[in-house]
């Protein structure tokens, strides 16, 4: 079967205040259908500017991206993605917000929100439909936040440190939603996270990323049959052996990426 | 009376939490309607028998039991809020009284000022007792003569109606032009740039130097002062859609044409709500300038309108006259900020609220 999304060659430059900063350096890589990837790599190596390159909101300076053999040519909607902070709308209530990318696609009201109330309460946000965002607390929004990607069924989800702000026990929480999740629906998702536990705990295949200039350092099939317990998975065989090699790898790429910011070298 | 002020201002600290949740248990708090008795009820923990009120109420009414929890039973609708925590009516429904009580501290202070300066210009003997010399400062009921006789006579409605029709429609339609040059300018980024020196430059001159040249184009009428309005109204509106345009994240927008928000989409489900803080920072601030600009065209030449008046009537050494002109300016600028603030609360509903509320600690009830 061809690969869903293919990267080729990606290269990606910034050009601020008179400095070239080369963000990600020839990077390809494929991804298949209906696979969880994830994505771990030290601060600033480029992870978010490559799936904003995926989702068309930044401009490859080279290469080519391809979506079920199309070139991809800017906006795509039929790939989903979740930022790095939430970004609800303040002045709508939760279930607008919810609801939104389906108000886009010109769904009815009531439609759109039986559909969203059902996320809603799947995620355990039942009662808080008619709340502000303020009104929520930060593991609400990022429910939230995740829930309004999966509401119009994107092909490809991709997720940007979504559990990035959130305390250990809310993350392992909503991971274990995430997977349960996934499983029902079967998109291809690409995740992004600092956390290599998580990473393993997720994914079908781990990619490593090397310091900035950003490209691949390693990608590793995780073999741990799948359902899943994120709650217990860490205490396996199999789940150690994963850890162990892939941290010897990200230390490396992390204390590279520490000694290029202290000698304050920008490029 | 300040000195009243500073006292219940400290107790109210103490006894703020009891106050709390008998507001819970009522729910809403009400006024008192009329002719129903109110027993008040002074909160534990405050050192009542100071308070004067207390014997005053107790004299006039003879009941008064004493103790640590201390009951008045009063028909005295000023003296049953004015003084204590809370109040329950013989319908047994509980009052809780800190808006009231600070409803009635504003009121004594309205009457208490009125009062002053009427007593100010009476005269004792040959001379001012305080030497206030009501031909100079008026008294209030001068100025309530004369605010019958000019409705009696019909100028005061005509007068003040000029005035709204004027500052509404220099108003409206100020904002209008403003809000949509913002919103063109925002999308046009090389045309604002060119503009914005321009712009900056015709802002500046002050609107009194520009009325002159306007009423030559546009007459003595009530067009005059419309344009006078709208030229103080746009500007302000204008800058503020603007930058509330310019500063919103542009994350926000990328978001929606992820989700599948089309342009058209994008700008009225995104950026214009998102900016709707700043324009209506910019619709609330407009208000007094719209009647500024009206004013402002008046004074120059006009024949009717309550700048026309204030002015006709000072002419005339008519200082109750010039007092009721402002009264009456002061009620349309009360009435058009409420009515601004309303369309605030309810388009920004969904702020926190504490943000809200510090920003109703300005309004006027
Ligand atoms: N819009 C931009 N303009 C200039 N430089 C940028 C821009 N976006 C990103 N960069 C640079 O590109 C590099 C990679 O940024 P990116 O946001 O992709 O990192 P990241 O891997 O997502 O980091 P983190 O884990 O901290 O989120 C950084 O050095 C950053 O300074
Ligand atoms: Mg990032």
């Amino acid at each position: 079967m061809p690969p869903i999304l293919s990267i080729k060659n990606l290269q990606k430059e910034f050009f601020s205040r008179g400095n070239r900063v080369l963000a990600v350096e020839d990077l390809s890589l494929d991804i298949e259908e209906g696979e969880f990837l994830t994505i771990v790599g030290p601060s600033g190596c480029g992870k978010s500017t490559l799936l904003n390159c995926i989702i068309g909101l930044v401009h490859p300076t080279s290469g080519v991206i391809t979506y079920k053999d199309r070139k991809l040519h800017g906006i795509n909607t039929d790939i989903g993605y979740v930022p790095q902070s939430d970004y609800l709308y303040q002045w709508r209530t939760l279930i607008n917000n919810v609801a939104f990318p389906l108000e886009m696609r010109g769904v009815d009201q009531k439609t759109r929100h039986d559909k969203a109330r059902e996320l809603i309460q799947r995620v355990g946000l039942a009662g808080f439909e008619d709340h502000y965002p303020h009104e929520l607390s930060g593991g609400m929004r990022q429910r939230a936040n995740i829930i309004r990607t999966l509401i119009y069924d994107p092909e490809v989800i991709l997720m940007d440190e979504p559990f990035g702000p959130l305390d250990a026990q809310t993350r392992i929480i909503l991971q274990d939603q995430l997977l349960k999740l996934w499983r029902e629906a079967r998109k291809t998702v690409i995740f992004i996270t600092h956390d290599l536990v998580e990473a393993i705990a997720l994914a079908d295949r781990v990619v490593v990323m090397t310091s900035r200039p950003g490209n691949l350092r390693s990608v590793a099939e995780v073999d741990i049959p799948r359902p899943r317990d994120v709650f217990t998975i860490h205490s396996q065989e199999a789940f150690r052996k994963t850890y162990d090699q892939l941290w010897q790898e990200l230390r490396e790429e992390v204390q590279r990426s520490e000694d290029w910011m202290k000698n304050g070298s920008a490029g | 009376m300040v000195d009243m002020i500073d006292k219940e201002a400290s107790e109210d600290k103490g006894s703020s939490e009891p106050e709390q949740s008998a507001q819970e248990a009522t729910g809403r708090v009400r006024l008192p309607k009329l002719g129903e008795i109110l027993l008040t009820i002074p909160l534990p923990g405050v050192p009542q028998l100071w308070r004067g009120d207390y014997l005053i109420g107790a004299l006039l009414l003879g009941l008064t039991a004493a103790g640590y929890m201390m009951c008045s039973v009063t028909g005295m609708f000023f003296h049953a809020i004015a003084f204590v925590d809370v109040s329950i009516t013989h319908t047994g429904r509980i009052i809780k009284n800190s808006r009231l009580r600070m409803f009635a501290y504003r009121a004594s202070f309205a009457i208490g000022f009125l009062a002053m300066w009427e007593l100010s210009a009476w005269e004792l003997g040959p001379k001012q007792w305080l030497c206030v010399d009501p031909f100079w400062f008026g008294s209030p009921l001068r100025v309530m003569d004369y605010m019958v006789e000019i409705t009696l006579s019909g100028s005061l409605f005509v007068d003040t109606w000029t005035t709204m029709y004027e500052a509404f429609l220099g108003y409206v339609l100020g904002a209008a032009l403003g809000i949509a040059l913002g919103f063109i300018l925002a999308r046009l980024e090389t045309l604002a740039e060119i503009l914005d020196p321009f712009i900056v430059a015709v802002n500046g001159i002050p609107r009194v130097a520009m009325a002159p040249i306007l009423i030559i184009w546009f007459g003595i009428g009530v067009e005059s002062k419309i344009v006078l309005a709208v030229s103080l109204v746009l500007f302000l509106t204008f800058m503020n859609t603007y930058s509330g345009l310019r500063g919103v994240d542009p994350n926000l927008k990328n978001l929606a044409q992820v989700m599948g928000a089309n342009e058209m989409q994008v700008l009225w489900k995104v950026t214009l709500p998102a900016a709707m803080p700043w324009i209506l920072t910019g619709l609330k601030i407009g208000v007094p300038f719209a009647i500024i600009g009206a004013i402002l065209g008046e004074f120059m030449a006009a024949s009717k309108g309550l700048g026309f008046m204030i002015q006709h009537t000072s002419n005339l050494f008519n200082i109750a006259g010039s007092f009721a002109g402002l009264i009456l300016l002061m009620f349309i600028v009360l009435i058009a900020n409420a009515a601004v603030n309303w369309l605030e609360r309810y388009l920004l509903r969904w702020r926190p609220k504490q943000q809200a509320a510090g920003e109703s600690a300005t309004d006027v009830y």
